[in-house]
């Protein structure tokens, strides 16, 4: 199994658990507190960030004042891990307005809550899509797409949405006109010593695209690169996605 | 919240004194409950966030359950939300008053919001309170056949948790079949995916029961079923294209990133029927390389790999064609998210370095990289580094050698020094090395001198450039015990191209107090030898006292090494120094830590934590997890077989060949001198322990072939003075089986020995009664063996059975030998099993265990 994960734990920096979530009963609720002992308190907190402390392993990340913990108990698919990780914190940041951090965490416990029942159902990972998530969970809490009154605007379909696979495109989207707007943003970074000696350098560059295309048409965008830096550098970007 | 002042209306007798937060919230959601005021939601719902806040923290809110559960009815989501949490939370603790809430649980289930359907379900799911499984199948049977995907799904999850609870209930109602229907047929692709994490778990847990499960596990990997995951189209749209079909479409781009490792999991597992076969799902899963999930990227590069395994050409290609995006992967995302790929890369790369050559600069480190990114990324550098990139990868690693970071500065001396010892021209790097030591930075001098040493085991003729460096080292800037064994390696070794070795050495010898390391003395013992024969006049007197110190200490190695160089000399010089400093050979290579067997293992676990720990699962998982005992039943159970002819064959071999071991000793003890020692001088004990472990053999022999009956071997024993508490005394006869007082062996390797070794013996001896009351504290035991240097590793059970398996190690010799006993209090019986890595002294070590055994309870 990909990601069984057993728990998932929210720390502050003393080791304080601000939140935690047991998704299954084969972990122990002191784990965490072998995790604070063996790794918080003891100088390996930096060395790894996975840890096997008495047949339980720790995927574990640092986002600003918090750690966020997985223990998992079986041979687990670590790069999903922290993936899930990953997203489940752009999710809240989503949610939260930006910021997340102890405090942040601390005032939306409720919504943490119910998020967390919603990304993950017993230790597998389900729908961490914002677009989607959003349309039934809400802050207000008062939204409720299956009320049998609709509000002012009713959302169609939402638990077709809930499931389905394409997370950032509704089904039934449609356009008079249909077009595309590509930006493509490129950094370069440098870093350079007293002498002028270069330390570093380095391009990053980043594809934005606005999109106004009906339904789920199959999108291919090559870039070719004439100036011949390499032979054949050919991108295909996957239909209509980010 | 300002606490307020305990309410005294509704005292609660279950209530400790002192929680008045906890009284007063139970008072006032009381009020509440029955309350339809227009408002109350708002109100309730500040008071269920307290309770949940509470909870959070660690308080017991408990005893608020039932004011919860009659507050619960209401039609605000948020307020149900927190409810369900709430008693999901505590309904295992309190599976009584979990009977309230399940009436509630069970109205929702059947509310007209598919949102308050799932979520109710959920929730009854979750209650894990066995008991109250039978409230389950209902709403879980019309959850399943629920037309909102959303309640599916929920339904899906909520059969592998009933399973969890009650396997047997769940089996009942016949659930996995009714999820296999649905897998095959269901339009979500949630649902679908769901199914698939459900069946999967609950099969492979039947699997070990039922003939039935084991083979619905195996139909998962049919190849209808796994082109239905890859490759079926939409089920309103495409079913027509799908047949007519061939390559077209991907199902698989339907189900989320998560569901997609999933599946990708289960790909891997299928084996192909021919290799259009492999190429129709190569095609297909082609584009899952450039997702932008990790694990995604990851699960499919496991595919390829496994698929094509036995197309070695193919195989190649694929490492080609993963090269990039994985290579992509690491440079974007969290440090730890490119951390796991990083391992996986490592895998690879140790694996087919070659393919990787080229792309070294991707492995260098950048200044920001967490350090254990840096460490794996030389790692890998030390891996690809060949004639042509060397010479870059080596200028870059020098530069690391200047960090900040300690760690990551000596590991990047190391790699320098592993990439000259894999190299075969190593002009540039021995010049690098020897920089170092200008450095004057205590480790990188420490760790550089190490590395001169290996470099000049293998290549001597660089003996002139090095020594000439090192000469220059003073040895008062070393501490590091490895550093300065390896620098008196040197001095020992090149003493007669360093004109001032004699007099160093005898400094440090005059400091021989003052050196903790054991490791470090022996060196220096062995490094006066091999200088006395090279400079004589020079080295005479500190020879002398470095002999006497050495007799004089307290390491049994160190005095052991001292007294038989004192010997040899003073048997014959000439002798002496054919053993001690016979002439330099190159040593070709190193040994590899790791087996090959364990890297293959580690692959095909590919995309898990075995990677990460770079240690095949059985080691880490469920296991140790179980506690020791356990996995020592395991291991007893798959050792049966060999047990039985085992039993006989040693004794029977001893008999035969007691005869001839008695005629060959001799000669064999004379071509032992002249051959063992072609390696290094540092084996040089080598050869005392190997004609003692022969005479005891020889001793042994005798009451082996009557070890049979306990009593007489008993009596042998103690004829012939075999207790071990004779072998410490420091008479000059030949030790018996002498075992390793500070043998040391970690519980890993002993299990992986414990599988590979043969049982040599097995035998049973009767304990006496003061072992047996002794036993009551089975600790006793395991430190009455370590006074014997049979050391314990896992031990357990309960009266009247006690297990314990130990190990001891033979002085100066890395021969382990395992032991399983087993200790039956009521019959006073003992029952061990032993296995060694020298068949041939695994009696006279059970003899040793059976003395030792005996002493056991006695004052």
């Amino acid at each position: 199994m990909p990601v069984a994960a057993s728990a998932i734990y929210f720390l502050n920096l003393r080791g304080d658990v601000l939140i935690n979530r047991t998704y299954r009963d084969d972990v122990g609720g002191n784990m965490v507190d072998a995790f604070r002992t063996h790794i918080m308190q003891t100088k390996e907190l930096g060395n790894c960030p996975v840890r096997q402390i008495g047949g339980c392993s720790f995927v574990y990340m640092r986002i600003s004042n918090v750690y966020i913990v997985i223990v998992v108990s079986s041979n687990a698919n670590v790069a999903c891990g922290f993936k899930f990780v990953v997203e489940a914190v752009a999710l809240f940041k989503s949610y939260f307005g930006g910021a997340f951090d102890e405090d942040a965490i601390k005032n939306n416990f409720v919504l943490i809550y119910e998020l967390l029942d919603e990304i993950m159902d017993f230790g597998y990972p389900q729908n961490l899509s914002p677009e989607i998530l959003k349309l039934y969970i809400t802050q207000e809490g008062v939204r409720s797409p299956f009320s049998s009154k609709p509000k002012d605007k009713p959302v169609p379909n939402a638990t077709l949405q809930v499931t389905g696979a394409v997370g950032w495109r509704r089904e039934g989207l449609s356009y008079k006109k249909n077009e595309v707007f590509l930006d493509i943003v490129e950094s370069v970074n440098l870093l350079m010593s007293s002498k002028g000696n270069v330390l570093r350098c380095d391009v990053t560059g980043k594809v934005l695209m606005k999109c106004f295309l009906s339904g789920m048409p199959d999108l291919k965008l090559g870039l070719n690169d004439k100036l011949g830096l390499e032979k054949e550098s050919e991108m295909k970007s996957r239909p209509a996605k980010r | 919240m300002p606490p307020p002042a305990a309410s005294s209306r509704y005292p609660s007798p279950s209530q400790p004194s002192g929680k008045s937060e906890v009284t007063d919230l139970k008072s006032q959601l009381r009020q509440l409950a029955g309350s339809r005021a227009p408002g109350v939601d708002d109100s309730k719902r500040d008071l269920f966030k307290k309770v949940i806040s509470y909870m959070t923290i660690g308080i017991d809110v408990s005893s608020v359950f039932g004011e919860m559960v009659m507050c619960s009815a209401t039609s605000d989501i948020v307020l149900k939300k927190m409810c369900y949490l709430y008693v999901g939370n505590y309904a295992k603790g309190n599976p009584d008053l979990s009977l309230l809430t399940i009436n509630f649980l069970q109205r929702d289930c059947k509310d007209e919001d598919p949102m308050i359907r799932g979520l109710a379900l959920r929730s009854l799911c979750s209650l894990r309170v066995p008991n109250l499984v039978e409230y389950l199948l209902g709403p879980l049977g019309s959850g399943l056949k629920d037309n909102n995907s959303y309640v599916r799904t929920i339904a899906v999850t909520g059969v592998l948790k009933l399973y969890h609870i009650s396997a047997s209930t769940c089996i009942d109602a016949e659930f996995p079949a009714t999820l296999k229907s649905l897998m095959l047929h269901d339009s979500d692709a949630q649902v679908v995916a769901n199914c698939l994490a459900a069946l999967q778990e609950i099969w492979s847990l039947e699997a070990s029961h039922s003939e039935e499960a084991c083979r619905e596990k195996e139909s998962l990997l049919s190849k209808p079923l796994i082109y239905y995951f890859l490759n079926r189209y939409s089920y309103l749209k495409g079913r027509s294209k799908f047949q007519y079909g061939g390559v077209c479409f991907c199902r698989i781009k339907e189900f989320n990133e998560w569901a997609q490792c999933l599946i990708l999991e289960l790909a891997v597992k299928y084996v192909p029927s021919d290799s259009n076969d492999i190429f129709d799902i190569m095609n297909l899963l082609e584009d899952r390389l450039q997702h932008a999930n990790g694990a995604v990227v990851l699960a499919t590069v496991k595919v390829f790999l496994q698929l094509t395994l036995s197309m070695t050409d193919v195989h190649q290609q694929v490492y080609e064609r993963i090269k990039s995006p994985l290579l992509t992967l690491v440079s974007s995302g969290s440090p730890e998210q490119s951390y796991a790929i990083l391992s996986h890369l490592h895998l690879l790369v140790v694996r087919a370095p070659f393919i990787f050559a080229s792309d070294y600069k991707h492995f260098y480190c950048q200044y920001n990289e967490p350090s254990y990114v840096k460490k794996l990324k030389l790692e890998m550098l030390t891996a690809i580094a060949n004639e042509s990139n060397t010479y870059e990868i080596v200028t870059e690693l020098c530069e690391y050698a200047a960090n900040v970071d300690i760690e990551i500065a000596r590991e990047s001396i190391r790699a320098v020094g592993k990439i000259a010892l894999q190299q075969y021209d190593v002009n540039a790097i021995v010049d690098r090395l020897l920089q170092f030591l200008e450095m004057e930075k205590d480790y990188v001098t420490a760790e550089t001198l190490v590395l001169v040493k290996d470099l000049l085991r293998k290549h001597p003729q660089w003996s002139h450039d090095c020594i000439s460096v090192v000469g220059g080292i003073s040895s008062k800037n070393i501490q590091e015990p490895k550093a300065k064994a390896a620098l008196i390696w040197m001095l020992g070794e090149y003493a007669q191209d360093m004109s001032d070795a004699p007099y160093i050495l005898e400094n440090l010898i005059e400091n021989w107090e003052e050196e903790h390391s054991a490791e470090v003395r022996l060196h220096l013992l062995t490094a006066a030898m091999k200088c006395f024969f090279k400079r004589a006049p020079e080295t005479q007197k500190a020879l002398g006292i470095a002999l006497a110190a050495g007799i004089a200490d307290f390491h049994q190695d160190v005095h052991d090494r001292a007294l038989f160089y004192y010997r040899v000399l003073q048997y014959d010089v000439h002798v002496a120094e054919r053993v001690v400093s016979p002439p330099q050979q190159a040593v070709s290579a190193f040994a590899d830590t790791q087996s090959s067997e364990i890297k293959d293992r580690i692959f095909d676990e590919f995309n898990s934590l075995s990677v990460i720990y770079q240690k095949p699962s059985y080691i880490f998982t469920d296991k140790e997890h179980r506690g020791p005992f356990e996995f020592s039943d395991e291991l007893g159970s798959t050792s049966i077989t060999p047990e039985v002819s085992s039993d006989i064959v040693p004794a029977q071999q001893f008999e035969a060949n007691d005869k001839d071991l008695l005629l060959s000793t001799d000669e064999k003890d004379d071509n032992k001198g002249l051959s063992s020692n072609n390696g290094s001088a540092y084996t040089a004990p080598y050869e005392s322990s190997n004609i003692s472990s022969q005479m005891q053999e020889l001793a042994i022999s005798g009451p082996a072939a009557s070890a049979t009956t306990t009593q007489s071997s008993f009596d042998f024993d103690d004829l012939l003075g075999l207790g071990l508490s004779t072998a410490p005394a420091p008479t000059p006869s030949p030790p018996l089986l002498k075992l390793n007082a500070r043998a040391a062996l970690d519980p890993r390797a002993f299990q992986q020995k414990w599988r590979q070794l043969p049982i040599s013996l097995s035998q049973e001896y009767s304990v006496n009664p003061q072992g047996i009351a002794a036993l009551t504290v089975p600790q006793s035991l395991i430190k009455h063996m370590q006074s014997h240097s049979i050391h314990c590793i896992a031990s357990g059970g309960q009266s009247p059975n006690f297990k314990f398996f130990f190990f001891a190690q033979k002085e100066a010799e890395p021969l382990d030998y395992l032991t399983e006993c087993i200790i039956n209090s009521s019959s006073a019986k003992a029952q061990i099993k032993v296995k060694a890595d020298e068949q041939s002294t695994s009696q006279a070590f059970a003899t040793v265990f059976e003395t030792a055994l005996s002493k056991f309870g006695m004052p």
